[in-house]
Parts: structure tokens; sequence; C-alpha cells
């Protein structure tokens, strides 16, 4: 499963980052392979407003099924919703994230 | 290190004493960030007294100009600007950096590819010394827009400093209203510390920023201030309070010693011996909540 | 003569000024721009005649004509488009539009972006039309469009009191940008002085003539007076801090009936303020004091 995952450093054990859309780095992980797909620097963090928007659709667009980060603001939360892609709530070290996920969908 | 814990203290309305609560708390806890992100109207510089180390200017919003070398007076921009932007001097067509949105509609719209986007320094933010720690703060240029931006550039820099340091907490003036720059000092906040007044409109702002707090499941805990002018919507607060499980960490009676202490550029806990309990106990109730 | 009344912090008795203002010139009008919290009228107590909904534009999307093309997303600077072309959706985020038009220029399928009214606020005009107020609707960001929306609606008396939002930021400049004078209100306090002066730097910046009304002044306090005076900045009038017209405040009870003296005092700035504007316009004086 291709899953995107907003963070803090560009491997898995970086932490989860606290932001969701203005968050340091985009990341997309395959669980399948268990690999690093991307971890690019974020760059929509620094943007005037509605962040949150540009980096769902960055996420639609790239296909990934799910989003683990932390708590998403309103216009994230709505944008994934009706892209379809769950978002997975996670605070803490990605590896770890990434552990949790599967064991909740059974991978 | 796990990452600072951030207290963001908030009021909905201005004038509830939303600073002056941060401004004692930043007395009684020690190890901790500093940081106002009430960029629009900074004031906890006043009762701190910051040294600045650090000024970095800060980017914000784009507006157009025209190149009048470019430019053949089609007036094309002046039609399709929806906020009043263009105007005509001298026979030049200009762009009034006040009014620009920064749409970009006259750019696009424009045959002779006459106008381009520049952005604008709206502010600067610093990083100073006080005798009760590190303080990160902004001023924002007169006019200028807040958006999310700056009040994240500020936390996202006390955070760094925090790490650095080692230091657990960050305290934060919240901006008031409940718009952008609000959403922004709640992402990722750990607490947030709802200052209110027993006023029909204190009330009612209560409810919006208790909302926006609950959508980003940050936990929220009330301070009603200068309680004892109304004590009938003071207890009407603490039904709410409960009704919704909110903790109540103090009630601040309205005395004029609170004045005089911020007319000296004081806070009550410096000044106002009988009122320092009372603040104490909202503190080590917010680090029972944390 | 349009006089706008603000000041850089809340709470320091914009209304209180504005509406006393209002009631000791006769034949004046009422502006409460103020539009997160209008409450002027809970001192003018006016006849309201007229209630509107005001609208502005926003993008409607019609699925089947659009090819998802994605260029509207791209073109729009709030985010407020989002284009999902595998799930052939549009998300629309209402709250970021700025209804500048570019989604509907940039669109190259005819028709698929039409644009349609949102409501974001109520316009009320009352006494003949020397009363209007604006209240946004709760969950709209910006009042500015509103503000520039209410414009239309000023009256033409010939003096025109607009009670402005509090603060130093857009809805400030939107307001202020049009009147011939601004009257800031503050309190002799630390924080009601501080900003005082971002106010103050917003006034100058505009070029506007501006004056001080210091509210809740007591003799013994001489802070706002040396602002004054390091500012070069006069000071129109001082309101004293009397119990009875806080208490009268708090129930809605304006300056002008707890004291009548006071009205001969507004008179009097007034014309003070009408000199003022004179000399300006003519040249004779600077916008700066």
């Amino acid at each position: 499963m291709k899953i995107f995952i907003a963070a803090e450093g560009k491997d898995v054990e970086a932490n989860v980052a606290a932001r969701f859309a203005r968050c340091d780095v985009l990341m997309g992980y395959d669980t399948d392979n268990d690999e690093i797909i991307e971890a690019v620097d974020n760059p929509y963090k620094d943007g005037m407003g509605g962040v949150g928007v540009k980096v769902s659709n960055y996420i639609a667009e790239k296909g990934y099924e799910a989003a683990i980060g932390p708590h998403t603001g309103p216009n994230a939360t709505n944008a994934l919703k009706e892209a379809g892609i769950e978002v997975f709530t996670f605070q803490g070290k990605i590896k770890d994230a990434i552990k949790a996920f599967k064991e909740a969908h059974n991978l | 290190m796990n990452r600072a814990k951030e207290i963001v203290i908030l009021s909905g309305k201005g004038g509830t004493g939303k600073t002056t609560l941060t401004g004692s708390l930043s007395k009684l806890l020690k190890n901790k960030v500093i940081c106002d992100a009430d960029v629009d109207a900074a004031d906890m510089f006043l009762l701190l007294n910051p040294y600045v180390k650090k000024t970095t200017p800060f980017k914000g919003k784009f507006v157009a100009v025209i190149n009048r070398d470019k430019c053949v007076n089609c007036s094309i921009c002046k039609q399709v600007c929806r906020f009043d932007a263009v105007y005509v001097e001298d026979e030049n067509y200009e762009i009034d950096p006040y009014s620009c949105d920064g749409c970009t509609y006259c750019k696009l719209a424009c045959p002779a590819d006459a106008i381009t986007m520049e952005q604008q320094v709206v502010g600067d933010w610093f990083v100073s010394d006080t005798d009760y720690g590190t303080m990160v703060h902004a001023k924002l240029k007169p006019g200028a827009e807040n958006s999310g931006n700056l009040v994240t550039m500020v936390k996202v820099q006390a955070h760094n400093i925090a790490r650095e340091h080692s230091i657990p907490y960050i305290l934060i003036d919240g901006p008031p209203g409940i718009g952008c720059p609000v959403t922004s000092a709640l992402s990722g906040a750990t607490l947030a510390v709802v200052v209110t007044e027993p006023t029909f409109s204190g009330m009612h702002d209560l409810d919006r920023v208790y909302d926006l707090s609950r959508h980003f499941e940050v936990p929220v805990a009330i301070v009603i201030n200068k309680y004892d002018l109304n004590l009938e919507n003071s207890r009407r607060i603490e039904q709410l309070a409960e009704e919704k499980s909110i903790p109540i960490l103090g009630k601040i009676p309205f005395e004029r010693c609170v004045v005089e202490a911020i007319s000296q550029n004081l806070t009550p806990v410096d000044f106002c011996d009988n009122l320092k309990p009372t603040f104490k106990e909202i503190l080590d109730r917010i680090i029972s909540l944390l | 003569m349009k006089i706008a009344i603000a000041s850089g912090k809340g709470g320091t008795g914009k209304t209180l000024i504005s509406t006393a203002l209002a009631l000791s010139n006769k034949g004046s009008a009422y502006v409460d721009m103020d539009v997160e919290e209008p409450n002027g009228a809970i001192f003018i107590k006016p006849r309201v005649e007229r209630e509107l909904r005001y609208t502005v534009p926003i993008p409607k999307f019609d699925l089947n004509i659009c090819t998802f093309c994605g260029k509207c997303a791209e073109a729009c600077v709030y985010n407020a488009i989002s284009v999902i072309p595998q799930a052939k959706k549009v998300l629309f985020f209402e709250e970021l539009c700025h209804s500048c038009g570019v989604c509907n220029f940039v669109c190259p399928a005819r028709g698929a972006i039409v644009e349609v009214p949102r409501e974001i606020g109520t316009i009320k005009i009352g006494n003949g039309g020397s009363f209007v107020e604006g209240i946004l609707d709760i969950g709209v960001p910006s009042s500015v469009p509103l503000l520039s929306g209410m414009k239309k609606y000023y009256p033409d008396n010939e003096l025109i009191f607009i009670d402005s939002p509090p603060g130093t930021s857009c809805p400030v400049v939107e307001t202020v940008k049009d009147a011939n004078f601004v009257i800031l209100v503050t309190e002799p306090t630390p924080f009601g002085l501080n900003d005082l002066g971002l106010a103050l730097e917003v006034v100058r910046e505009l070029k506007k003539p501006h004056g001080i009304v210091v509210n809740k002044h007591e003799d013994s306090n001489t802070s706002a007076r040396e602002f004054a005076k390091e500012h070069g900045v006069e000071i129109l009038l001082e309101v004293p801090f009397r119990r009875d017209i806080a208490e009268a405040y708090s129930e809605g009870v304006p300056l002008v009936d707890v004291d009548p003296s006071f009205v001969n005092r507004f008179k009097e700035v007034v014309e003070y303020i009408k000199s003022r504007v004179g000399d300006y316009e003519s040249g004779e004086r600077d916008s700066d004091t």
C-alpha cells in the first residue's frame, strides 16, 4: 500500500511531524516492499493560506491511499475526506507509526 | 528529547486580560521559551523588557507592480481588478499596494506582459533575551495582513530554541479572534487556555474558540477574569464548563491593583500580593493538565 | 466630511465616542463598520427601515463540462480549488476564496465555471439612511469585502461618523482610507498607548489628518499627554474615568444622556476637526500634526 507521511526528517527514525500541512518533509512509503518512495522538502510549508488544500492535493495526485500525521486542520480534513484518503493520526517515530498502521490494517 | 509542550493562551475577544495572564505565567513558570504570537498588537514586550538579539525580515503577500516601460495604457488591468487597486495618476497606470489582493488577474490579462508580482516584506520577527527566558516575537508593518504565516514562524523558531536548550515548555500569547492566525496558534498545541470575562460578548467568543480548539483536539481549560464584575454570568460560564467537561483553572477578581501593576509595566504577580496565590494555582493546574 | 473613529486596541471606548459624536451633531450620519461585533445600534437606537443580504461572487463548477485540466487550481493563489482528475472531482473551499475571478478567466472549457452569489453578511439601513450597520456572517474569514460593499450605502449627509473595526490591519485600512480625518481613541495604559502607536503608524502611512481622544482619563495619570507630546499628535478631548459613564455604557445608555454637557464638547471637537481638514486640503498644513 502506498501511504503518505507528514514527516520531520527523511528517514524512518525521524518523528512524525507535529503539524500536518506545514510539515518539514513530505514522505511517501510503500508498506508492501517496506521502503521509502520519496522524502522531499515540503515546498508548500511557508504558504500564506490554504496550505492544507495544497498538500492534500499533492497526496491525492501522487495516488497515496492513506496519510499518517498529526490532527489535520479544517481544510486538509475536508479535502482528504473528499478524495477518499484515510487519515491515520499518530505522533512519535515514523517507524512506529508504520508499524501501528500495518497492525491496524492487518498488513 | 521530546517535543516541548505548547501552552497557548487565547481569548477570542480583545481586552479580557490575555496578555496580563501570559505575562504573569511567564514570571512563575521556570524553564520555558516565551512566544508572542499576537503579532498584530504584540504587547508582551512591555511586561518582559526584551533585549533583541536577532531580527529577521518576514516576507508575506505578493502585490502586482506595473512596468511603466512596457505598459500600453490599455486599461484592461483596471477593468478586471475587483479590488479597486488600479488607479491612474498623470496618465500612468499604478497599483495601490494596500488595495491589491495579489490575485494576479491583471498580470494574466495584461496584453503587454507589463505586470509582475513582487513579494512584500510585511514585518520582522525577533529572538530576544528577557529575565524570564528567551522570547520570540514579531511585529507586522502598519496595515499589513496577518495570515497564519508569521504566527507559524514564531512558533517554529520557539521550538528550535526549546530543542537546542532542552527546554520543556513553550508559553504562547495567542492572537485574538478565531481566524487563520488562531488556527496556526492552535495547530500542534498541547493545551489551550482561554481567558474569558463574564460579559455577553466574552461568553459568545469563548464558545467559538472552544469549537475551534476541539477541532484540533487540543484540550481546553478556562480562566475567568474579572469574574466578580458579574457573578451571574460567571456562574453561567462555570455551568457551561461543567457541561462540556472543561476544567476551570481559576477565577481572577477585578481589582484596581491589576490596573496599577500594568500601568507600571508589571504583572499582578509582581505587584498584588493577594492575587499571587491565584496565579500560582492557575499555573499548577496547567502543569497538571499537560 | 467623513470622520473615522478607530483604535489600536479593542475595548478602549471607540463605540462610546463614535455614538456620542453622532448623537451630539444633529443631521450627521453614523456608519458601523465593526462588522464582527457591531454595537453602535445599542446607543443610537435607530429605526431600521431596510435590511439586505450582501453577496460576493464565487465559482460554481459544472463537472459535465469540466475537463479536470487543473488550470483553475493552479491559477488560484488562495489555494481555494483542488482538482482530482482520477476521481473526477473538483473541491472548492469557500472560506479561502477571495472572489477575484481568476479561475473563471483561465478556464479553457467554456461554461465549466460560472459565478454565483455567496452571502457573507447583512447590511441594515435606518433613520432615513443616516444609520448604516454591517454584520458579517459567522464563518466568513475576511470582513474586507463586506466593508467595501457597505461604502455604496454611505449616505450623503454632510457629516458622517464611521465606527471602524478595532486593530490595525486590513479591515481598518479599508475603513479608514476614504476618511477625511481619523480620531484615534485610546486609554492611558501601557497596552492602550502601545497599540495607539501602531494605529498612528497606519494613519500616518495613509496620510490622514488625525487626533486622539483619551478615554478613562484621570488627572493623576499623565501618560497619555506625555505620549501625545512625544509623538507630536494632538489630544482633541479627554473623557474622564467615571463610574456613572461606565455603568451607563454597560446598560446601553449613551454618554450624552448621562451627561449632556458633553454635547457641546463633541460639537466643538467637530468644528475643530473641520478647520484641521480645511487646512490640510488647502495645503496649509501637513496631515502629521
